[in-house]
């Protein structure tokens, strides 16, 4: 066997086959047709994120801003909005009694000590 | 915008290498029309960086490197039988040559690449029939210039020793 650099040169000068003349065109095209669809599909697909992510910051909005009290299901039954309402009238009520109540004790008190 | 000329001119000038690269990698004739296909679509996508990059032909071999060994990947982990239903037009890595000697030496140098291991088949064809240097060659396949030329040694040197017959055959005469 000959030396090293010999032995390369030889098998070096085997030309490789060519890409077949054939494909070139096919190729080409794809290349092209792949580069003009993918940013109109890239912009679609922005547009479907950028509706997504709006709605969902439209709803962390919601719940960030309003009371929980008023996310609460509505009252269909209109019993127990009486109910309720009464509930508020009479907190109410009862709110205003005791103050009366406490002060009229203050003032009696007052007018003990004078 | 896409430049065609500039497609044209990429695929003229380095299809070749990329083809033989894919022929490395994938046997059926299918295979690596899909893979140079897919190559060139990538490029396709990146012809505007090309202008920044240091050197074109590492660049798009290594793109076409990675494609590969991906496409080996994909291959490897789906089942073999879709390989061997696929193998029915094998491409060849030369052009046949009209010596019957040369033809002879052409033929078991085809079998003697196959036989190399995969790394080693990659870049004895960067270094001899791309003639690219062992720093190019570490640039596409992402190793050390040093390793490439390890490689290249122990590749070049089994090449050597399973060529041996034919090639003081074709010496002699």
């Amino acid at each position: 066997m000959t030396d090293s650099s010999s032995f390369e040169e030889e098998v070096s000068n085997f030309s490789r086959s060519p890409v077949p003349s054939e494909w070139k065109e096919k190729i080409l095209d794809a290349a092209m047709e792949a580069h003009r669809v993918e940013p109109l599909f890239g912009v679609f697909a922005r547009s479907v994120t950028a509706v997504i992510a709006a709605c969902w910051m439209a709803i962390a909005a919601f719940y960030w801003i309003t009371p929980a009290e008023d996310r609460s299901e509505p009252v269909t039954d209109l019993k127990e909005l009486n109910q309720r309402e009464l509930l508020l009238v009479a907190d109410r009520v009862s709110g205003r009694a005791v103050e009366r109540a406490s002060t009229e004790i203050f003032e009696r008190q007052l007018g003990d000590e004078s | 915008m896409l430049d065609c000329d500039e497609l044209e001119r990429i695929y003229d000038e380095h299809s070749v290498s990329a083809f033989a690269l894919f022929c490395r990698f994938a046997r059926s004739e299918a295979d690596v029309r899909d893979l140079l296909q897919d190559w060139m679509v990538q490029i396709a996508s990146k012809v505007d960086s090309l202008e920044s990059v240091a050197s074109e032909r590492s660049y798009l071999l290594r793109i076409a490197y990675r494609l590969a060994v991906d496409w080996t990947r994909r291959r490897n982990s789906q089942q073999r039988r879709v390989a061997a239903a696929s193998d029915s037009g094998l491409m060849s890595d030369f052009h046949a040559e009209e010596d019957p000697d040369r033809e002879t030496l052409r033929r078991a140098l085809e079998n003697s690449l196959r036989n190399l291991p995969a790394e080693q088949q990659i870049v004895m064809q960067l270094k001899l029939w791309d003639a690219m240097t062992f720093s190019e060659i570490g640039e596409v396949i992402g190793i050390s210039p040093n390793t490439a030329a390890s490689r290249y040694r122990y590749g070049l040197s089994k090449l050597q020793e399973q060529l041996r017959p034919f090639y003081q055959e074709l010496c002699e005469s």
